[in-house]
């Protein structure tokens, strides 16, 4: 009995929710411990699309990728930034750690010849990976080509798209949604993440990437972990302890020439948060 | 020596006709009579010598084409150029045979059978039918190519078994001398041979003698080395004018491998091309396909050829095209892959890569990235040719989004607002700069904070009206 379903469960059109098997070919570490752990494989998906759906600019949408990719800037192939919204700015990227040598702009007049470019960049295979802007009506159709494109040129497709298309089917890969709450941290939520449950929610600090998870500090208060959910998670199960805040940032006054802002506040500590999730 | 002789049978006809992918019935006519035909002409019955009347009611929809003397000389000229990637030694033999002496070329092409089939394929590609003849000199290889005999004689004694069944029509006598030839029975080279040359030349005059005894070797025969040209001009027609870019491109291709051909035995290559697209009672379409680096490989520059052609609207269809290419560079030959041809594939799919976004979005679309040692942010950054090292400054106190134009925000209550009053988080950072080029600026800019949790980078002029800007997201 045991062998006949061990048997079954080796065929590979059967693929198990919980095991962590690999589904992407391979994956680009994030560089921040608590994204890295919530992705199967450790990272992001390499030869895939990513998308990050996300309404402001400004609320780190690219910095989320910066560890990533001042890491594959220096690895011999290259990036390429396809219609833009807004200037790259070269200073600020290079404080990133990104080698501005291996980087190529693209700006296509039509949305016709973003998506062109786009495919040709991530089939060519000499893109480590290619960010887009594609503009919000990309069909499904269109999507899964350059899906297909990414496979073949073994590129990292990072899509940025307006979050009115979460309801919209998508072959890609990986989908975030990123929002800011009250406080600093970016909230991004997984609404669909190839061999991984979705519906969680991960807060991430993007000023201070950390490449490890540091443990919880001691002194939070720490119910205990709920217990109604059967093990085979790797993380720990916790509602959202509350957070020490940090003081009010205080106003600047105005008129000018006042005494710069503190910076920063005491040191955030990070968590990894998951929602409760429905599971069988 | 070992010397190949190309004759090009349908040479006339297939230098005018070879811009169709697969031609209907095509013959050349020269004074009113049909002087060459093509394949799907000779199957219909059509020879050479036929009036023009009695090869139309054979072939109703069969395209004519005037024969052009000076034309065909300039075709066999530009072939010869390509046959230089094969051997530096190459020799017109008008109207319709080139000779190449091979004997140094076989050890780097890898024998002669090697070197054989990518010649008959190359010339496939170019549209050229062809009958090849091998021999130690370069009349017997001419001799036994017009008699279609294509196994090679390596040795010079084997010469005279060889060439003595071929008939006398062959020798390029006047009328006259080749009937006194056939009045006399002689109809093989074997037979003249076997006559003694002192007699024979007395009746039939020096030529034929001459002629044979430099086939056999006995005789030297000095050959003019043919120069290249140092620019290509190719020019194709098309017989019926071409609507899409595919039927182009075709024409196009041909074009390319004959450049790509003399390019290599140049050892150079291209960066820029001209291409002329004719069109009938209308200005022709002219396009400067360009390169990154010059090259002579044909997929490469078809490939941007094509890309161009897509975004090219043309008026009417094309008669001709024209592909000229005035400056060749020098190019070192390409290395011969021993172990490094991973490693140099990359960059070569980067330069195509960049060369294809080019060739279709347009050169000013696709730039690299950079910082300048300027401390105003508009000047602080700058695009680059793709492929330049550039400066790197890091400031890790810019946003990584900056908007190409400043965006004024409102001021309500002293307060700046973008969807909401914004929060000063940091700052203020003076920029007071350019008073030398007019752009001068001076202003605080601050980290802000807008209600909805984005990051802004703003400043506030600190000249007269003293407003307040939108100028990057911290993104």
């Amino acid at each position: 009995m045991n062998d006949a379903l061990e048997q079954l469960l080796q065929e590979p059109a059967i693929w198990r929710a919980g095991d962590n098997g690999l589904p992407w070919a391979g994956h680009i570490a994030s560089g921040f411990a608590e994204l890295d752990a919530a992705l199967p494989g450790g990272g992001w998906p390499d030869s895939a699309l990513t998308e990050l759906l996300h309404d402001q600019h400004g609320i780190g949408e690219l910095r989320l990728f910066m560890p990533a990719l001042a890491r594959l800037s220096r690895a011999g192939r290259w990036i390429a930034l396809i219609a833009p919204p807004h200037i790259p700015y070269a200073p600020a990227l290079a404080a990133q750690g990104v080698d501005l040598s291996r980087i190529l702009l693209v700006h296509p007049r039509r949305q016709q010849d973003a998506l062109w470019a786009l495919e040709q960049a991530l089939r060519s295979g000499t893109c480590a990976a290619v960010l887009a802007w594609p503009g919000s009506n990309t069909t499904a159709q269109q999507l899964r080509r350059l899906q297909l494109a990414a496979e073949a040129g073994q590129s990292w497709g990072v899509l940025f798209r307006g979050s009115a298309c979460a309801e919209q089917a998508s072959p890609s890969a990986l989908r975030l949604h990123l929002q800011t709450g009250d406080s600093e941290l970016a909230r991004l939520k997984l609404i669909k993440c190839r061999g991984a449950l979705t519906r969680q929610s991960i807060q991430l600090d993007l000023e201070n990437p950390r490449t490890r998870a540091l443990p919880i500090r001691p002194s939070t208060p720490a119910p205990a972990a709920p217990t109604g959910l059967t093990g085979h998670s790797r993380w720990q199960q916790r509602p959202q302890p509350a957070r020490p805040q940090p003081d009010p940032q205080p106003q600047l006054p105005l008129p000018l020439g006042s005494a710069p802002a503190p910076g920063g506040g005491d040191p955030q500590w990070l968590r990894l948060v998951h929602h409760r999730h429905e599971r069988c | 020596m070992l010397w190949l002789a190309l004759h090009l049978p349908r040479f006339p006809l297939e230098a005018r006709s070879r811009a169709q992918q697969a031609p209907g019935p095509c013959a050349l006519v020269e004074a009113g009579r049909i002087t060459h035909v093509n394949t799907v002409a000779a199957e219909a019955g059509i020879q050479a010598g036929l009036g023009l009347s009695a090869a139309r009611s054979l072939a109703p929809d069969l395209q004519l084409l005037e024969r052009h003397p000076a034309s065909e000389a300039q075709a066999l000229r530009q072939l010869a150029d390509w046959a230089l990637q094969f051997t530096s030694q190459v020799s017109l033999q008008p109207p319709d045979t080139l000779l190449l002496e091979l004997g140094g070329s076989l050890r780097l092409f890898g024998g002669l059978d090697t070197l054989m089939t990518m010649l008959t394929q190359a010339l496939d590609q170019l549209g050229y039918s062809h009958q090849q003849g091998t021999a130690p000199t370069p009349v017997a290889a001419w001799l036994l190519a017009r008699h279609g005999d294509p196994e090679p004689v390596r040795d010079r004694s084997a010469l005279p078994q060889r060439l003595a069944p071929l008939p006398c029509i062959l020798l390029p006598l006047d009328t006259a001398r080749q009937r006194a030839l056939a009045g006399l029975g002689i109809r093989t080279l074997g037979d003249l041979m076997a006559l003694p040359s002192k007699d024979l030349g007395r009746r039939l005059g020096r030529t034929p003698m001459q002629l044979l005894e430099q086939a056999l070797g006995q005789r030297p025969d000095l050959r003019p080395q043919h120069q290249p040209a140092r620019h290509y001009h190719g020019h194709l027609e098309f017989p019926a004018a071409a609507h899409s870019s595919k039927s182009i491109l075709f024409a196009l291709q041909r074009l390319l491998r004959e450049l790509a051909g003399l390019l290599h035995g140049l050892e150079a290559g291209v960066q820029q091309l001209e291409l002329e697209l004719a069109h009938h009672r209308r200005n022709p379409t002219r396009l400067r396909p360009g390169l990154m680096r010059p090259s002579r490989s044909t997929k490469r520059w078809l490939m941007v050829c094509r890309e161009r052609l897509e975004r090219q609207a043309l008026p009417a269809p094309v008669i001709a095209i024209d592909l000229r290419a005035d400056t060749l560079l020098p190019l070192a030959p390409e290395a011969l892959a021993l172990l490094d041809a991973e490693v140099q594939e990359t960059p070569d799919r980067w330069l195509e890569l960049t060369e294809r976004l080019k060739a279709r979005l347009g050169g000013r679309t696709i730039c690299g990235l950079g910082t300048r040692a300027e401390h105003r942010p508009e000047q602080a950054w700058q695009t680059l040719p793709p492929e330049q090292s550039p400066q790197q400054r890091a400031n890790p106190h810019r946003p990584l989004w900056l908007l190409k134009q400043a965006e004024p925000l409102v001021v309500r209550q002293g307060q700046p607002c973008w969807n909401g009053p914004l929060v000063l988080c940091q700052g203020p950072e003076r920029i007071e700069t350019g008073w030398w080029d007019g752009h001068d600026i001076s202003r605080d800019y601050y980290q802000a904070r807008a209600a909805n949790g984005a990051l802004l980078w703003v400043y506030r002029d600190r000249r007269p009206p003293r407003g307040w800007y939108l100028h990057g997201f911290f993104g």
